[in-house]
């Protein structure tokens, strides 16, 4: 189906004529955009389409229950209908498409009444004609029936499909939300475009006929061949049971193997990972061992800045020093008494020589002259200082080179910190997701363990299930074998055995057709998500299955 | 009958195959039955079908019994 125009005339908001000519019908371009602000009628265009189409006067989106069959939405223009009250107000759409070659101009009409006491209008469905002009340009007869128009547009856009084909963008958003909804609505289209749901009907409807017959045949017959009937009836509810039992136990075997598989693949990548835990642990050791060398490199680097600022200070002292030794080569200064020793003679009383220093003696009066005269304050310990200075630059060099030492060892461990902080940044990107192995260790137990006991209970189902067609089989054949005396009974009889011929055939079919069409239904569905997805769901997505009866599950690697 | 819808060839092909014709028109009754009830939102489908079921079988299975 191409949409080629659409006339509205007083439809909604579109007040008199109003046309849209569809793109498509050259070669290009082909796609019309419909935009606007809200409340500026594109739903209006949505809403004319379908009415034109299936004569829908409410969309999902209106929020009626499906129940509600009463529901409906004045289409008529409600300015035209308050501007007339008393008199009828017509709104018509008109949809011009093509289908196989076709050209289909379909006209709808509405009328609605605004009474004077201000009532709610009332509504009323009016013609409808459906005009067809072949490939050939031939024009058939129009359609003017609803109920026939109605079955032609059901073969060109079935009713069930056609929210698949047509719809507006508040149905799209509600779509692509991932939810349990939406989920069984993807899974309703899937099945209704396949038809499986059709199938499935159908296989449920031969299922009630073989029931149906079975009554049949026993309200007909009486003695041996009613109580065979009943027999046969109940283990043929027995098998239906115990099929769907089984059917529940594998589908949930299934699941776990599918779960199993999940978590096997989370415990691979976590061990995978397990080597950059390991590079991670020495790493931080690594850094730790830095930090401590460089707590010491900042220690020695004190130590060498207070020896560095008493040689800053050495031209000062030298100086003094240089005036202290001209002082001593003019003989100002003794070269080796020092304060001390002259102390020490005044203290005692005796000189060196054995002279008395008594108080009084020239000798000592000589002395403590010399003593004031000579050795000043400070004098004495600048001299030291300055003693140690010469040592100290005698060894410049070397502190100079110590210096420079513990610069560059300062700057190798300021590159190492960085580079293993980087380092070890990265890794933690990398391990911030790491799952708890534990958790799905624990998961896995509990699926194994439990995954046991299921397939034990479907041994034993299966077991039990073959019995029970066996016990079938004897009793058919008992059923059959009665029934042939009753002529009626053997009528319905070659009937059921028909129609379980048919269920049993169409049951096969849906098996197999359902299993080529989910696989390659999955694959399908993949790679147009991919190409729909952005960037980082494209990385992220795996895989989409479809499984449980057609529902897509989304996988991420 | 109602028009096939053509998005699943592969089903209408499968039930062309069945071998037994009697069996064949069966499924293809009861299968354009459930087409048919999905079409016009029967609130019971599989009645639906097993009343066409009902009102055809004779026809077919005509000459088994």
């Amino acid at each position: 189906m191409r949409l080629h125009s659409l006339f509205m005339n007083n439809f909604r908001q579109y007040i008199g004529e109003n046309t849209i000519d569809f793109a498509g019908n050259t070669t290009e371009p082909n796609v019309t955009l419909i935009w606007g602000p809200n409340g500026y009628g594109k739903t209006g265009v949505f809403r004319a389409i379908m009415f034109c189409l299936y004569g829908d006067l409410v969309l999902e989106q209106d929020g009626f229950p499906d129940s509600d069959s009463t529901a409906e939405l004045i289409l008529v223009n409600e300015k035209l209908l308050e501007r007339n009250i008393g008199s009828r107000v017509t709104a018509t759409v008109k949809l011009i498409f093509e289908h196989t070659g076709s050209i289909f101009e379909l006209e709808r009409n509405v009328s609605a009444l605004m009474g004077a006491d201000g009532e709610d209008p009332v509504q009323e469905p009016g013609r409808v004609i459906l005009r067809e002009t072949d490939l050939n340009g031939n024009a058939k007869s129009p359609l003017e029936e609803p109920d026939e128009i109605e079955e032609r547009i059901s073969r060109i856009l079935n009713r069930r499909v056609r929210d698949f084909f047509l719809f507006d963008g508040e149905r799209m958003e509600k779509l692509t939300r991932y939810g349990d909804d939406q989920r069984k609505e993807i899974q309703r289209g899937i099945k209704s475009l396949l038809q499986i749901d059709a199938l499935e009907i159908a296989i449920q409807g031969l299922k009630k006929q073989e029931r149906y017959l079975t009554q049949m045949i026993r309200a007909t017959a009486s003695g041996e061949l009613e109580l065979v009937s009943e027999k046969l009836q109940k283990v043929n509810d027995d098998i239906a049971i115990l099929e769907e039992e089984l059917n529940i136990n594998i589908d949930e075997v299934q699941r776990m193997n599918h779960r199993e598989r999940e978590i096997d693949q989370i415990l691979e990548k976590v061990k995978g990972l397990e080597v950059k835990q390991e590079i991670r642990k020495k790493l931080k050791e690594e850094i730790d061992q830095i930090k401590s060398d460089q707590e010491k490199n900042k220690q020695d680097l004190q130590g060498l800045l207070e020896l560095g600022g008493t040689y800053i200070a050495s031209p000062v002292v030298v100086e003094l020093k240089t005036d202290l030794d001209g002082k001593i080569s003019r003989g100002e200064l003794p070269t080796d008494v020092r304060e001390t020793f002259i102390d020490h003679l005044l203290y005692t009383g005796n000189c060196i020589c054995e002279r008395c220093l008594e108080n009084g003696s020239p000798e000592r009066d000589a002395l403590v002259r010399y003593k004031q005269q000579k050795i000043q304050p400070g004098m004495e310990a600048a001299y030291q200082l300055a003693s140690k200075l010469t040592a100290l630059a005698a060894n410049s060099g070397e502190l100079s080179n110590k210096y420079d030492s513990e610069i560059t060892r300062y700057q190798n461990l300021k590159q190492k910190e960085e580079e293993s902080e980087k380092e070890l940044e990265k890794l933690n990107e990398e391990l911030k997701d790491l799952p708890e192995a534990t958790q799905y260790g624990v998961e896995l137990e509990r699926i194994r363990s439990d995954r046991k006991e299921i397939e034990d209970k479907i041994t034993e189902q299966k077991l039990l299930l073959e019995n029970k067609k066996e016990e079938r089989t004897a009793l058919e054949e008992k059923e059959n074998a009665l029934s042939q005396k009753d002529e009626i009974s053997k009528k319905y009889s070659a009937q059921r055995e028909e129609v379980a011929k048919a269920f049993s055939a169409l049951s096969q079919i849906q098996g197999r057709y359902e299993k080529n069409v989910i696989d390659e239904l999955s694959e399908v569905a993949t790679q147009i998500f991919k190409k729909l997805a952005d960037g980082n769901t494209q990385k992220s997505l795996a895989r989409i299955n479809v499984k449980n009866g057609f529902k897509l599950d989304i996988c991420n690697g | 009958m109602m028009e096939n819808n053509t998005f699943n060839p592969l089903l209408d092909k499968d039930i062309g195959m069945i071998e037994n014709e009697t069996t064949r028109k069966i499924a293809l009754c009861a299968l354009e039955a459930a087409r048919e009830s999905l079409s016009r939102n029967e609130k019971k489908p599989s009645d639906f079908v097993s009343n066409r079921l009902n009102s055809q079988l004779t026809k077919i299975v005509k000459g088994k019994a």
